[in-house]
């Protein structure tokens, strides 16, 4: 370079001596190499009769390395060319050839100015073709510094492609697929300005360009219309590292990315502040950050060692959802549409932060009015507290005590009322730090321990009090008397299996109710699967028949429901029996409507109130009983007793005496149901 | 007088190891009902918008579909009785149920799917696969939001019918006929699919039917 410069620098010295003397100077040559270029027929004629004097330069070829076209059929004319003080100048020249940027014709307009002395040179370019947008370039330099402005509008992407593929996928560890579609179904236009200055200290530049009417494709991946506003700057210092500053904003436009359907509103803005250590091999980046004001912000921070297997040295994340109902309208809506978490909302405030030092990761969030609702099925209204985790275990490195405070909680359309619940979380486990009561009804639950570990939930406590009244109301079902309380033994549960460790109790009716073996497979989906034992203990006929409108009945029962199976909440198996228990002294009385209803079961009706009984309103009775054993479908029928090919479902006792029979002894369970609704249906009529 | 014993002592010698000697029984792919499953399905799901079925209408078909393959299966059962005689080997030909709740319930989720899918089904924009799944076939003159419904959709049925047709081999106790089940249910989605839908050929065109 430096010989080319004293070569000019001589030419030009001899060209002033001699152009007193001589009318032009014309220099002709086959071929130049200059390092890389190669410069076929080349053409140099300096007419110096004119007034100015003009220059033109002819070269046939000159060949390019891709991904640049080679250059042909230049014309470069300068028809006021002047030396002056040993300074070039050439302010309205024309530069004509085929090729370059593209393989179209040129014409391109050109000032230099070129201080032999100083070095200082000062060229513009106009109109350099690019497809159907051009590009200006303007280059100014001296012996110290050097500028560069570039400029383009519209530039389509299509002629980019070339570019694209050379100078980013070129080398990048890309999918070959991905590259080649992305190349083939990116469409869109750009106005781009780069401003870039530089010395033997340091280099910088500045980017920025406007994507208009951008569409991409790859995959099931896509994008249309987007535009954005995005600004780069880089810098580098000599035996410094290099840092890169980008901003995206006014992003509009559609994306899908895997399932996610994306719209943004140009409220949105991308930063990120990046540092290269070259020598280190160590990259810095500091606030790596997607936010939209006022909605939400997610923000990264951290180190990256590229030459470690653990790349990722520190990290720290922190997100913050500031007004989650806009959030849910503008993002989550169009993400959960036509998924199973079609109809989820949100509302409130969520904030976060997840630091990684090395292997140790923290986290810490919190919740401020925070609600949910999910259909029918969830719903949480103002949720406050925050919650701590770590990676590590609570004796190496402490967590702080997690707090989540809520107004309100349905599950399962079960209404849980406001509760405090405080727990530890590390690893894979999460502990409740103490014994909770969560209001439920009159009621509540209370917690004595609740565990998550490795994605199980143990939980043991019981139920306090709650009056069936209440649970009835809610949900629709008839009105119960009396209250529901319950023991709830260790109790696990998995993402597809709930097991209860020992027998849960219910204490209902004045008796109790024991649950065992309860085991249910999937019981969130509506195909769950339960198997369990139950057993009915001493509970209070007068209660159990008025809550049922059934007919009044005095007296106690016992019973059990053995190898109980039910599939999607439809009983498919089960062998179970009441009856009267041995010994039982309360008083034994049965109404004439009870008896009745009982008769319809096994298909007759109203027999009773037909005949002479029907003056008594009640009767005595010694013991009553019912056994079913569902198998396929069917009941196989009996009762307390056998009597030939019948047996007693009540059998009496004093005067007048009445018997129950049932002759039918294997009913059609569809049909014993369907009985069943009957007789609560036509006593719900009954109005006295 | 010695041939005749000599002959009764082979031919007691011959059923005593007929009797004695281990029988192989082949539960072979039945394929006639998993046929029938298939149509009631694929007609189910189709059709899902137009008369919504009760699950007892289905358990009745199931039934019915069960006692059809019976008396197919008794028919059957003559040369089934030969096939004892002759080799040591027996075909057992199973039949299919599909009265589990698992399976009740995928069905409910493609039938409710149905009619979001259905005008992508007659715009040809999602077609029919030959390995019983949905694909998309066109995306042309779609929205972004359409597209994003396509895709999701198309996840969410292909889902359900993959589940399905695991389930079907499983709850019949044989997880190793899924591929001929899905195989059984490829043909029938496209026979059962109306005029004007996109189907995959075997070798993987695109055809409109």
């Amino acid at each position: 370079m430096k010989q080319i410069k004293y070569s000019l620098i001589v030419f030009f010295l001899l060209l002033t001596s001699l152009c007193s003397a001589i009318d032009s100077i014309e220099v002709s040559s086959e071929q130049l190499l200059f390092e890389t270029l190669n410069l076929q027929d080349l053409k140099f004629v300096l007419d110096i009769t004119k007034t100015p004097v003009q220059l033109t330069i002819d070269l046939t070829r000159l060949n390019l390395a891709p991904p640049y076209n080679n250059i042909s059929s230049l014309n470069l004319s300068c028809p006021d060319f002047l030396l002056e003080y040993a300074t070039i100048q050439c302010p309205n020249g024309h530069l004509k050839f085929d090729g370059l940027l593209t393989k179209l014709r040129n014409s391109i307009p050109f000032s230099l100015s070129y201080n032999i002395l100083t070095t200082e040179s000062d060229l513009h370019l106009k109109n350099i073709s690019l497809g159907q947008s051009a590009i200006a370039l303007h280059l100014r330099t001296n012996n110290k510094n050097w500028y560069a402005d570039i400029s383009s509008a519209g530039l389509d992407f299509k002629d980019l492609k070339p570019y694209i593929e050379h100078f980013i996928f070129k080398g990048a560890d890309y999918n070959a697929n991905i590259k080649k579609e992305l190349l083939n179904n990116t469409k869109g236009y750009l106005d781009l300005n780069i401003k870039a200055s530089g010395s033997k200290l340091s280099q910088t530049a500045k980017i920025t360009a406007r994507i208009k009417k951008l569409e991409y494709q790859y995959s099931d991946n896509m994008g249309e219309n987007i535009s954005a506003h995005i600004n780069v700057s880089l810098s580098k210092k000599a035996n410094s590292a290099q840092h890169i500053s980008i901003n995206m904003s006014h992003i509009t436009g559609e994306f899908l990315q895997n399932d996610f359907y994306i719209v943004p509103n140009g409220k949105e803005k991308i930063t990120a502040q990046l540092s290269y250590h070259a020598r280190q091999q160590i990259i810095n980046f500091t606030d790596v950050k997607l936010w939209s004001k006022k909605l939400f912000e997610l923000n990264s921070s951290g180190q990256l060692l590229l030459n470690s297997t653990d790349k990722l040295k520190k990290l720290t994340m922190s997100f913050q959802f500031l007004d989650l109902a806009q959030f849910n309208q503008l993002y989550l809506h169009n993400i959960f549409t036509d998924t199973d978490l079609e109809g989820l909302e949100f509302k409130g405030e969520v904030k976060g932060k997840l630091q990684k030092n090395r292997k140790n990761i923290n986290f810490q969030g919190s919740f401020k009015d925070f609600s949910s609702t999910f259909a029918e099925q969830f719903s949480l209204l103002n949720l406050n507290g925050s919650i701590y985790w770590n990676n590590t275990s609570q004796k190496k490195s402490p967590v702080k005590q997690s707090q989540l405070l809520w107004k309100k909680l349905i599950l399962s359309q079960l209404p849980f009322g406001q509760t405090e619940v405080n727990f530890s979380s590390h690893h894979n486990e999460l502990k409740l730090n103490n014994e909770t009561d969560i209001p439920l009804f009159d009621g509540a639950l209370h917690i004595n321990n609740l565990m998550i570990k490795d994605q199980t939930l143990s939980i043991d406590g019981f139920i306090r009090p709650v009056s069936l009244d209440l649970i009835s109301r809610h949900f629709n079902w008839p009105p119960l008397n009396g209250q529901l309380s319950a023991v709830i033994p260790a109790t696990s549960y998995n993402e597809k299996y709930l097991k209860v460790g020992g027998a849960m109790m219910l204490k209902v009716f004045d008796g109790t109710i024991i649950v065992k073996d309860l085991e249910i497979i999937e019981p969130l989906k509506s195909y769950a699967q339960l198997s369990a034992n139950i057993d009915l203990n001493n509970l209070d006929l007068q209660a159990l028949t008025k809550t049922y409108n059934f007919g009044e009945i005095h007296g106690r029962v016992e019973g059990k429901l053995a190898h109980l199976k039910m599939n999607a909440w439809q009983p498919i198996a089960f062998d179970a029996y009441i009856r009267t228990p041995e010994n039982d002294n309360s008083s034994h009385k049965i109404s004439q409507r009870a008896i009745d209803n009982l008769s319809s079961l096994g298909g007759a009706s109203g027999l009773l109130s037909r005949s002479f009984l029907s003056f008594f309103e009640t009767f005595r009775y010694n013991k009553l009983g019912l056994r079913c054993i569902l198998k396929n479908n069917i009941c196989q029928m009996s009762g307390v007793e056998e009597k030939g090919n019948s047996y007693y479902i009540v059998k009496g006792g004093g005067i007048p005496r009445i018997d129950v029979m049932g002759f039918q002894k294997q009913v059609d369970w569809q049909v014993l149901t369907s009985r069943l609704q009957t007789i609560q249906q036509a006593n719900e009529a009954v109005i006295k | 007088m010695t041939q005749q014993f000599y002959t009764r002592q082979i031919l007691i010698v011959f059923f005593s190891l007929m009797l004695f000697s281990c029988v192989t029984i082949n539960i072979y792919f039945p394929a006639a009902a998993a046929e029938k499953v298939a149509e009631q399905i694929v007609d189910d799901v189709l059709h899902s918008d137009e008369q919504p079925k009760k699950m007892e209408e289905k358990a009745i078909d199931n039934n019915q579909t069960q006692l059809d393959f019976d008396k197919h299966f008794s028919q059957t059962a003559l040369f089934a009785l030969i096939d004892f005689i002759i080799p040591a080997a027996q075909a057992a030909q199973p039949d299919i149920s599909i009265n589990t709740p698992k399976i009740r319930s995928l069905r409910n989720s493609m039938e409710k799917r149905q009619s979001r899918l259905l005008p992508y089904y007659k715009s040809a924009t999602v077609g029919f696969t030959n390995k019983g799944l949905i694909a998309s076939v066109s995306n042309t003159g779609l929205s972004m939001k359409q597209k994003s419904s396509v895709k999701k959709l198309i996840k969410a049925e292909n889902n359900d019918r993959k589940a399905l047709y695991t389930e079907i081999a499983n709850a019949n106790g044989h997880p190793e006929w899924r591929s001929d089940i899905q195989k059984t249910f490829s043909k029938t989605w496209i026979n059962k699919i109306s005029s004007g839908w996109m189907y995959q050929s075997n070798s993987g065109q695109w055809l409109k039917k």
